[in-house]
């Protein structure tokens, strides 16, 4: 089921209904069979591999809980009765035990996702690697197989959960059905966010009260991720597909606009996407994790990151950053460099090792193409450099006397980090990553300077169009900028009227159903959905 | 006021709000339709008086000049034709005529394009046609699908705010009578469509495609016209050289156009295949696009169409003036293969 549908939206309407008319308490069951109805809609096999998924997470959880219990019962019977190092022993036995049930289920789930997003990649490379060697025999290519929906994020979200009851920061959901909806959760299955166990079962599993403010907040919030997703990103897909595609004719600066209006589209689309979802569960009276804040106004890349996807970021925070900066192994390597080359070499070592792991893995997360681990690479290289060269940077500040919060330096450091991110952004949306270099050579070789605004925009055949759709991005920032201060809803009840806001949302509505029959022919899906 | 009350009036006023957006732009199309050039309150004038009827799609709507019928054959003549317009939607509008005019003949255009047309094409321009709210509803709810109601509220929309446009500037047709239609009829300018045969030759091949409702309801036509004793006769208006050059497959629905003619024993006329289209009907002048007739030549076609007919009627044999198929036209130009070996 699209979200960009009617029938999404009766669908929202009915689940609704149904979510505020039935007792309190099975409130979450009207989710989760909101959820499986979603996932069926969308293709029968899609069930199979949520129901894999949660079944050998439940299953994994319980264990490992059920193991930890009993560890924890036999010690406190045992203590002060046996040698301590027998309780040792066991303790590492059973330790050994809860890691057995966790790596198996790693390796299902993960192992499941692999073979859907990875194995066409890696046998089109290993193909590559043995014809490349004068090989005559060749694994044969039939792997493409089409990737279960959602599996990318639901099999993160549940391996975080793994983890965290293994590590012991949560109890082990003893309720399948319980551990099935927050694997299925409907809303946030195709492109997330990514969320943490106990913030998110908090939310699904509470009493849920009808108020007209959550109603009213939702709806707005509904209207104005479409309005995003309609009017900017699919209008926006139109001139970057003609940009990304022929570039080679076009002009530097041609280039570099469709690159920048890339950025603009992908931001429209994905956080088009969360305001609709999120919009769409503030009505439930549920939370979710936010994935925005702002992020084209950040001033580092890191920064960015922190500001974008941001529970992916903290996924790989949690799981795989911090395991990594903070193993043993790590720690003694960075003590050992400490001794050699000095402080700041010990700790930024450790941490540099640690980004470039998380990178890879966030580029292949993304797409299974050398373009994507080339963008991973390259993020992760702006952030491990600007990591080392801190202390450069600190020390020209001073010697220019730069005050970091004059409102110049931020506005250099922000457009600074937004044409850096819009580069990088780039490189695995032209195609290849042949042609994710030839596009920036193209800005950076063609020095043609356009004589006219056809010249300037060849792909806009429309000026009006170009004008409402940059109506449409000034829209956006005039947004950011206030929500720095307060969210944009809160501020229109404070400065609009009841009737002029019903005005304006009615316009929106207007506007984004006839905007989608302009562009209905390039309209689709949306583009955080493919990963 | 509790929670859910306050959010169903808030509701409730916002679809208020929306409606009330859509009833200006609304009420101008209605008053206004002079957009794709008719106007229902013209054919309702008319009412009761016409004899003699044209229906099909554009290549009709644009070919066809009510004004060279009446002239000639001293009859009160309606072109019904719009764009796209399908088989089931030419049926709802004859017999909706039928009901109310003392209809003697129907000329039904048919082409490569009649019998595929799917459903929704060509009706949110009918859906104009009619006189009155109801009629318009009882044939939307016939003839739009669900899946559809936002494609025709999308046009109907777009449609309502160019004749608000036309309101505002004064030119709608209530004002400014359009002297490019007359009864159903829209002139067209004229346009040089020459091209490169030889390059275009077989290069926009037409998937054959005949979709069911199409013969379902050509066959009710002619059953209703038989039963109001209504003469129908089928044409194919003329097209440009260059589109029976570009197109494959156009026997295909000529056979089928035959033998429908055939089974039901009514005249059939291909004027594609007039062996002197191509002097009469130039591609240089005569067309507003490679597949519509333009304003001056319409006119000399629409009279050269009823001569046509008298003279099949009055027994007179015209295989000799026209070509037994596409194939056989194609045979003979200079952009077709075997020729330009044999040149070679």
């Amino acid at each position: 089921m699209n979200l960009i549908s009617v029938q999404f939206l009766l669908f929202c309407a009915i689940v609704v209904i149904v979510f505020y008319a039935v007792p309190k308490r099975f409130q979450w069951i009207v989710l989760l069979a909101a959820s499986l109805y979603f996932y069926w809609t969308s293709g029968n096999r899609n069930i199979l591999f949520v129901l894999i998924t949660s079944i050998s997470t439940y299953f994994a959880a319980c264990g490992i809980q059920k193991s930890l219990e009993y560890q924890k019962a036999w010690v406190k019977e045992h203590k002060g009765k046996i040698e301590k190092s027998q309780i040792k022993a066991f303790k590492e036995k059973c330790k050994k035990q809860q890691k057995t049930i966790l790596v198996l289920t790693l390796v299902l789930n993960f192992g499941l996702l692999c073979v859907f997003k990875y194995l066409h990649f890696a046998v089109e490379q290993i193909n590559q690697l043995i014809t490349s060697f004068g090989g005559a025999t060749a694994i044969p290519d039939a792997w493409s197989l089409i990737v279960p929906l959602g599996i990318s994020f639901y099999t993160f979200q549940t391996m975080g959960y793994l983890v965290d009851v293994y590590l012991k920061k949560t109890s082990a959901e003893t309720n399948y059905f319980k551990v099935l909806l927050f694997v299925s959760f409907f809303p946030q299955m195709t492109q997330g966010p990514i969320s943490n166990f106990k913030f998110l079962t908090t939310e699904l599993f509470k009493e849920h009260t009808f108020t007209y403010r959550q109603y009213s907040w939702g709806v707005q919030r509904m209207i104005w991720g479409f309005f995003k997703k309609i009017v900017i990103a699919d209008w926006m897909s139109v001139f970057v597909n003609d940009v990304f595609q022929n570039y080679p004719s076009y002009t530097g600066i041609t280039t570099l606009i469709g690159a920048f209006m890339y950025s603009v589209q992908i931001y429209a689309d994905f956080s088009g996407y969360m305001d609709i979802v999120c919009g769409f569960c503030e009505i439930l009276g549920i939370r979710l994790t936010e994935n925005f804040n702002r992020p084209y106004f950040s001033k580092s890349i890191a920064e960015y990151w922190r500001r974008w996807h941001i529970s992916l970021g903290a996924w790989f925070k949690t799981y795989i950053y911090y395991p990594i900066a903070l193993s043993k192994w790590n720690q003694k390597l960075g003590k050992r460099l400490r001794k050699v080359f000095g402080k700041k070499v010990g700790q930024t070592m450790p941490a540099s090792i640690a980004l470039v792991v998380v990178w890879l893995v966030t580029g292949l997360w993304h797409g299974a193409s050398w373009a994507y681990i080339a963008w991973g690479g390259v993020n992760g290289i702006f952030i491990i450099f600007s990591l080392w060269m801190e202390p450069v940077y600190d020390s020209w500040k001073r010697k220019l006397h730069i005050k970091e919060n004059s409102f110049y330096w931020r506005a250099f450091m922000t457009i600074r980090t937004f044409v850096l991110v819009t580069f990088i952004k780039v490189l695995p949306e032209v195609g290849s990553l042949q042609d994710g270099f030839g596009l920036w050579k193209q800005i950076f070789t063609n020095h043609v300077i356009p004589h006219d605004l056809h010249q300037l925009l060849p792909f806009a055949h429309s000026k009006f169009k170009l004008l409402a759709l940059a109506v449409s991005v000034l829209l956006i920032f005039i947004t950011s900028m206030i929500q720095r201060k307060q969210p944009i809803r809160q501020w229109l009840e404070d400065h609009t009227h009841y009737v002029t806001r019903l005005i304006l949302f009615a316009f929106a509505i207007i506007i984004i159903i006839h905007v989608e029959s302009l562009i209905s022919d390039v309209a689709g899906g949306f583009l955080y959905e493919q990963f | 006021m509790s929670n859910f009350k306050k959010a169903i009036l808030t509701t409730v006023l916002f679809i208020l709000v929306l409606a009330a957006f859509h009833i200006p732009i609304f009420a101008c199309l209605l008053e206004n339709e002079n957009f794709h050039y008719q106007d229902y309150r013209e054919r309702e004038a008319l009412s009761g008086t016409l004899d003699y009827v044209v229906v099909g799609s554009s290549h009709a709507m644009w070919a066809i000049n009510p004004k060279i019928l009446d002239e000639k054959l001293g009859v009160n003549s309606y072109n019904l034709s719009n764009e796209w317009l399908n088989v089931k939607s030419r049926y709802t509008l004859l017999e909706y005529e039928i009901r109310r005019n003392p209809i003697k003949t129907v000329i039904y255009e048919v082409s490569y394009d009649t019998l595929r047309t799917g459903d929704i094409m060509g009706d949110e321009y009918a859906l104009t046609r009619w006189s009155t709210i109801p009629e318009r509803i009882r044939f939307f709810i016939h003839h739009i699908k669900p899946k559809d109601y936002l494609n025709v509220y999308q046009f109907l929309f777009t449609q309502g705010v160019e004749c608000a446009g036309y309101v505002l500037d004064g030119t709608n047709s209530k004002t400014i009578p359009n002297p490019d239609m007359y009864k159903g009829y829209f002139r067209r300018l004229d346009y040089d469509v020459t091209a490169d045969y030889a390059a275009i030759y077989n290069t926009d091949p037409l998937e054959f495609e005949v979709v069911d409702a199409s013969m379902e309801y050509m066959q009710k036509t002619v059953d209703l016209c038989k039963e109001n004793g209504i003469e129908i006769i089928l044409v194919n208006v003329p097209n440009s050289r260059a589109m029976i050059c570009r197109r494959t497959n156009l026997d295909l629905y000529r056979e089928i156009y035959q033998e429908f003619a055939d089974e039901n024993d009514l005249i059939f006329v291909d004027f594609n295949l007039l062996k002197t289209k191509d002097e009469v009907f130039p591609d240089k002048y005569a067309y507003f696009n490679e597949e519509h007739l333009a304003g001056r030549y319409a006119n000399f076609y629409t009279a050269f169409m009823v001569d046509t007919i008298a003279r099949i009627e009055s027994g007179e044999d015209l295989s000799d003036e026209f070509f037994d198929s596409y194939e056989a036209y194609e045979m003979i130009q200079d952009y077709y293969p075997q020729e330009k070996e044999k040149a070679q």
